[in-house]
């Protein structure tokens, strides 16, 4: 026995929004890593934002990308020089030329950050 | 044809993707209870490091080398295969995982299938940072050889573009697949000392000397594809699944079934005397509804020490359908991954021992019971008996990919 009305909504039901979607678009190759440091406030990155970290694909000018350098991790802006020539760029941090010593690894499409 | 993917020291290099000082130096990965050396990379073997050395041999030399050495961390070993194997299936339509670091992979024939096995090995280089090499073949057993060869090369042979002969010639028979100790001593009582020697075997007395399987390599060495009918002796993973007859939509229902594979594949693992260090949960939807929405997850755990303990088993089988889970979609198969077997009786042993020789027992009645009267006599019905072993493991690296504590940081 059935009561009430049915729903008008009926067969208009669709999936809720999910973040998860929306930030990572191959699963495969992405990782999550925090940021230490003040090296991209000038991009809105702040210390202990998330970082949505994707290995898969090559940097545009301009994206924020991950390169090992000096045995350690770093987060900074790919930028073309005038010369043309590409470098790792950071605010307060030395800039760094592109060299067998450095490798970009991945690209961050997002940070995430808990506000106050 | 065949793809043989093979990981490069697979266990180091996960260590060595999350740790960029690591790089270029020796990296060791130690046994459970951080005994002996169970994998290594290319730098640690140039130094003259072993399988099987103990840690406090090389400590010492490792660390003036700049090296590490590692506690086994299977938890992220587990996410890095489970990765891998993501990408591969996205990439070709018949991928059958092996171990937890080799695949192989059923392409149809087709030109330039070097610049395919170009593109799998860039993807899988760039997307986790785990170098691997690919050998290409008509056949299971040949393209295993191609594998080692490409080791030494640039990481790809295909090795219908190089002269066969001349390389089975140089290449020792106990080094071919599925030829064990006991048969190589055999063949090299008869002469038989190559992988060529081995090829030009007559099939008809191979039959009778080797048994089937020796027919089936020396075939397979020949260039003729057996498949499907190579079963190796202890399989290092176990996979049970089955696409259901119904789109499943209710978490119990997908509960059931999980529970009831997880059973079919410990009675698999227990037949063949190995416990688990990894077992795994998949879940995912059609792939060919296009109307439906679209689901995939594969969750792992890590068994320490390694089991093959029915209720824990199941119990985690059950903790990852409902980690997997997501209300809603409509799901066409459950997978269960029981991987990195190991013989049950090389389990270090432990202080529990008394405890484990009852649950042995009790495993032993529950497969007898079983055995005898149907496979679904005896089930697991409550949630396993939970216990909290500990184990020895000082040189842990975080887990990178699958702890929110442990995300890698950068400066």
């Amino acid at each position: 026995m059935e009561t009430g009305f049915p729903s008008p909504a009926q067969g208009y039901e669709e999936k809720p929004l999910d973040l998860t979607t929306l930030l990572i678009k191959k699963p495969s190759s992405t990782y999550l890593m925090e940021m230490s440091g003040r090296a991209l406030e000038s991009v809105g990155i702040y210390s202990h934002d998330l970082l949505i970290v994707d290995r898969s694909g090559n940097p545009k000018p301009d994206s924020v990308v991950v390169a090992e350098y000096q045995g350690e991790f770093v987060c900074r802006v790919f930028k073309k020089g005038l010369g043309g020539d590409y470098r790792l760029v950071g605010s307060g941090v030395p800039l760094i030329e592109m060299s067998e010593d450095v490798r970009i690894i991945a690209t961050v499409p997002y940070s995430i950050r808990r506000l106050p | 044809m065949i793809l043989h993917i093979d990981c490069n020291s697979f266990y180091a290099s996960c260590e060595q993707a999350f740790r960029p000082n690591l790089r270029g130096k020796p990296v060791v990965v130690l046994s459970n209870n951080d005994g002996i050396i169970v994998a290594l990379n290319k730098e640690a073997k140039a130094m003259g490091v072993k399988r099987g050395d103990a840690y406090f041999q090389v400590k010492d030399a490792i660390a003036e080398h700049g090296g590490e050495v590692c506690s086994s961390n299977y938890t992220l070993y587990a996410d890095m295969s489970r990765r891998i194997h993501e990408i591969l299936v996205a990439l070709c339509p018949a991928v059958e995982p092996y171990s937890i670091d080799e695949s192989f992979l059923f392409f149809p024939p087709m030109q330039r299938i070097a610049e395919t096995a170009g593109s799998i090995k860039h993807a899988i280089e760039e997307s986790t940072g785990i170098p691997v090499s690919i050998g290409i073949a008509p056949t299971k057993v040949l393209a295993k050889i191609a594998n080692k060869l490409a080791k030494k090369g640039n990481g790809i042979l295909d090795i219908t573009e190089i002269d066969i002969d001349r390389t089975l010639k140089g290449y020792p028979v106990e080094d071919v697949w599925g030829i064990g100790y006991r048969t190589t001593a055999f063949l090299a009582d008869k002469g038989v000392k190559t992988a060529f020697d081995l090829k030009r075997y007559p099939p008809h007395a191979a039959k009778k000397d080797l048994t089937i399987k020796g027919y089936y390599i020396v075939q397979e060495l020949n260039g003729i594809s057996m498949i499907d009918r190579i079963e190796v002796k202890a399989k290092k993973n176990i996979i049970a699944s089955r696409s259901f007859s119904h789109l499943v939509t209710s978490l119990p229902e997908l509960e059931e079934a999980a529970a009831d594979y997880c059973l079919e594949a410990v009675l698999k693992m227990r037949k063949q005397r190995s416990a688990a260090k990894s077992i795994g949960v998949a879940l995912m939807t059609n792939r060919f509804r296009n109307d439906l929405p679209q689901a995939y997850d594969n969750i792992a755990y890590t068994l320490d020490p390694p089991s093959s303990f029915a209720p824990d088993l199941v119990r985690l089988a059950l903790k990852g359908v409902n980690a997997a889970y997501l209300p809603g979609y409509k799901y066409q198969k459950v997978m269960i991954f029981l991987s990195s077997l190991v013989p049950e009786n090389c389990l270090q042993h432990d202080f529990f021992a008394e405890d484990k020789s009852k649950e042995r027992s009790l495993m032993e009645c529950f497969d007898k019971i079983n055995s005898k009267y149907g496979s679904h006599t005896l089930f697991i019905g409550a949630q396993g008996i939970a216990k909290t072993w500990s184990m020895k493991r000082d040189f842990l690296s975080p887990n990178y990919t699958t702890s929110w504590a442990d995300i890698p940081k950068v400066k």
